[in-house]
């Protein structure tokens, strides 16, 4: 082993499993920051102007008299959509794992650029420290939802200070650091593998993180202009996206951004959950101890996706008085995602039918995927109908719909990954007993909260809306926010059992063996700790990732360097 | 199984194919950049939010100035083509000469923007001004990486030193790019325009 200083070694790394743990470790804490605004947000829902509690850490809203005022409850939830999409679940699901997998399961020493890839943690890294400066701005943190639509980001709109620039800025440098990400993860795909290992052999995690990057590649461009046309108006003046009154002479065009923003914006949601979709694949073979049902069908419907995601954007603006041809065009296409999504989401029922299922922390974590993400997917039709959706745009509905699919699935996904490969990254265990508290408990409440969180937008309650009480129709759901409020208390309790398992288990977890879930890819052939360059020698790949239970077999599961000769 | 002695160099070479396919993603990027600016350049055209007038003597001084562009891209080729041929000095001439007219673009797209000014077109009040000033920018701030890389060869060439054929290559690609990236964002400002 060649010895390399602890600057090279453990900051400035190039080696990828190095960089997925950076990623893994900075996701974590954006996650519980993240999930922490949450809390006071559904505070302030059940009990609005009341102050703050000293265990929510009430003093810091000692200069408004312990109470959430109103500016500060928009900064609560533009900066918690902000983080959760942008610097929690990016870089634990796309930076934690794609760098940690994806060398390892092809059979690669490591990414094909390792030193743009050590640049995308530290331009990550940048971003990340400019969105948490920008809290401490004399004026605050930006305001104008994560989707931070002008006129209301730019300066005329309202919102003092500096934060909506630092907004922008921040995430146009988080999409630099994707670009880099991106790059790397489509060619070490693409050149990397190892010999044997053709697409038709890569695991399904290794084909949704792919694809994550292949639309990231796409698609982040696309926003980064439309950030750039932002900063130059929030900055320089220009008036790109400044209409009416605000405008000096004649000026642009407001509904430009959200065009651009959601040609970005809906790839995004697939960027966010290709990889989890991958995940669970995989992890239902694994602990169903039987071959992934459907394997070629499941990564064509990923790719089908990929490609229809990318013209369906118009769903995210049916209100914005587009014309009702176009209207029905967008919900049309939007409609046809379901299909490919339906095939996959068999595949996996297909994988569990009369599996040997292993009820380790792993699978139930992957389990509840297939629940949460069915909820959401389902309820994703009543906003993609045109119709339905004009009822139900900007109501809690869609807020619960998006917690379901994104915050809800890509969490149980990420748990799942961090439990199944937590062995391989660390060389122990994660508490199964722990885990199992974490997943009931979670499991239970998070449905709790995002359930109704749907129940009262179905009655009328609007997002972002400061103070519910001040609505005499929205009165008689006023004890469903609060029960609402303690679920995700609870929730968040279980969280902070989550950190300590977490950090328990980095030191004193049982120490794991090479493969304790006895799966077949290749990132469990080697010893722990795997050395920098990951295999001795580049492994020969004979067959797929998922031979389980496999009757030319005599242990039920083949390694992917094994040959199976049938008898 | 056994950790074998790593070298990092041994380990982690990066072939001709791997940085030809890393530099096409990049070029596909950089594309999908320019495609949303000049799309949303069309809507707003379509929307008519504004106008510009540009008349055709001026259209004419910015084809000038683009058609410098184009000339360093050649002369770019025809250094690579030298130094293939084993010609040093010859390639590192064109070379220079290449840059040089890089930076004469550069400070063209500098004056003419000083021009536009002039005659009343400002990116403040006019969005569709805007937009070409940004993208002349945007397109500015990469040619200016490019230089970089340009000058980054002129040294290696003159230091000696052994050259891959391959860097070679793949800074002539980003330089063609660049140059045929300008010539097709100014062709559709003078047919739309
Ligand atoms: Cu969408």
């Amino acid at each position: 082993m060649h010895s390399e200083s602890f600057w090279r070694k453990d900051i400035f790394s190039t080696d990828h499993k190095t960089i997925g743990k950076q990623f893994l470790f900075f996701g974590i804490f954006f996650l519980l920051f993240g999930g922490f605004q949450a809390m006071l947000l559904r505070w302030q829902l059940a009990y609005p102007g009341q102050p703050v509690p000293w265990w929510l850490m009430g003093f810091l809203y000692e200069g408004t008299g312990g109470i959430i005022d109103p500016d500060g409850f928009n900064r609560l939830f533009t900066m918690h959509g902000t983080i959760m999409i942008f610097w929690a679940i990016t870089p634990i699901l796309i930076g934690a794992f794609g760098n940690f997998l994806i060398p390892l399961q092809i059979g690669a020493r490591d990414m094909a650029f390792p030193t743009l890839n050590m640049i995308s943690f530290w331009t990550f890294f940048l971003s990340g420290v400019v969105l948490l400066l920008s809290h401490f701005l004399p004026a605050g943190s930006a305001s104008g939802g994560w989707t931070s639509y002008p006129p209301l980001s730019l300066p005329g709109g309202g919102i003092p200070g500096l934060g909506q620039a630092f907004w922008t800025l921040s995430v146009t440098l988080m999409g630099a650091a994707t670009m880099m990400g991106a790059i790397n993860y489509i060619i070490t795909v693409i050149r990397l593998r190892a010999p044997g290992m053709t697409y038709w052999r890569m695991p399904l995690s290794v084909w949704g993180l792919w694809l994550t990057s292949i639309l990231n590649a796409i698609f982040v461009p696309v926003i980064a202009a439309g950030l750039i046309m932002l900063l130059l108006d929030q900055l320089l003046g220009t008036q790109f996206f400044v209409a009416g009154r605000l405008a000096a002479g004649g000026g642009g065009d407001p509904l430009l951004f959200q065009h651009v923003f959601w040609i970005f914006g809906h790839p995004e949601v697939y960027i966010l959950i290709l990889p989890v979709w991958g995940i669970v694949s995989d992890l239902l073979a694994i602990y169903s101890r039987k071959p992934a049902f459907g394997y070629k069908v499941t990564s064509i419907c990923m790719s089908t996706i990929v490609v229809l995601s990318s013209i369906v954007w118009g769903h995210h603006m049916y209100t914005t008085g587009m014309s009702p041809l176009l209207g029905k065009a967008f919900m049309f296409l939007t409609l046809l995602i379901s299909i490919p999504s339906s095939i996959f989401f068999f595949n996996w029922l297909g994988t569990l039918w009369r599996g040997s299922l292993h009820f380790d922390p792993p699978m139930l974590y992957t389990m509840s995927v297939i629940w949460v993400f069915g909820l959401g997917g389902l309820t994703g039709l009543y906003n993609a109908t045109v119709t339905s959706d004009i009822y139900l745009h900007d109501t809690m509905f869609v807020v619960g719909h998006f917690h379901y699919t994104l915050a809800a699935s890509v969490l149980f996904g990420g748990f799942a990954a961090i439990a199944h490969w937590f062995p391989r990254m660390f060389g122990r265990m994660l508490n199964p007993l722990m885990s199992k508290i974490h997943f009931w408990g979670t499991f239970i409440t998070l449905n709790l909260v995002f359930f109704n969180m749907m129940v009262v937008g179905y009655a009328g309650q609007h997002r972002r809306i400061y103070n519910p009480s001040e609505y005499e129709f929205l009165q008689p759901l006023a004890d469903m926010n609060v029960f609402i409020t303690y679920a995700a208390l609870v929730l968040g309790l279980f969280q902070i059992l989550y950190l300590f398992n977490f950090v328990w288990s980095l030191v004193k977890g049982k120490v794991a063996e090479t493969n304790p879930w006895r799966a077949t890819t290749l990132e469990w052939t080697m010893d722990y700790p795997i050395p920098h360059g990951n295999f001795g020698e580049i492994p020969q790949v004979y067959h797929g990732p998922h031979e389980y239970s496999n009757p030319n077999t005599d242990q039920d599961w083949a390694p992917q360097t094994v040959e199976i000769k049938s008898s | 199984m056994s950790v074998a002695t790593i070298t990092s160099k041994k380990l982690f070479i990066i072939d001709e194919k791997t940085s030809s396919l890393g530099l096409i993603v990049g070029f596909v990027a950089i594309t999908m950049l320019f495609i949303t600016f000049l799309a949303t350049f069309s809507s707003m055209m379509l929307k008519e939010l504004q106008y510009i007038h540009i008349d055709l003597m001026t259209k004419m001084i910015a084809v000038g100035i683009t058609s410098v562009l184009v000339i360093s891209s050649l002369l770019f080729a025809i250094s690579h083509r030298q130094w293939l041929s084993g010609k040093k000095k010859e390639s590192s001439f064109y070379l220079a000469s290449s840059m040089a007219l890089g930076i004469v673009f550069l400070f063209g797209q500098i004056s003419y923007w000083q021009l536009l000014v002039k005659q009343g077109l400002s990116g403040l009040n006019n969005v569709l001004v805007g937009m070409v000033y940004l993208m002349a920018g945007a397109h500015a701030i990469h040619l200016i990486a490019g230089l970089v890389f340009l000058a980054w060869l002129w040294l290696q060439l003159n230091k000696g030193g052994e050259l891959k054929e391959v860097r070679y290559r793949l800074i002539g690609w980003f330089w063609h790019y660049l140059s045929a990236l300008w010539t097709v964002i100014l062709l559709y400002l003078i047919i739309t325009v």
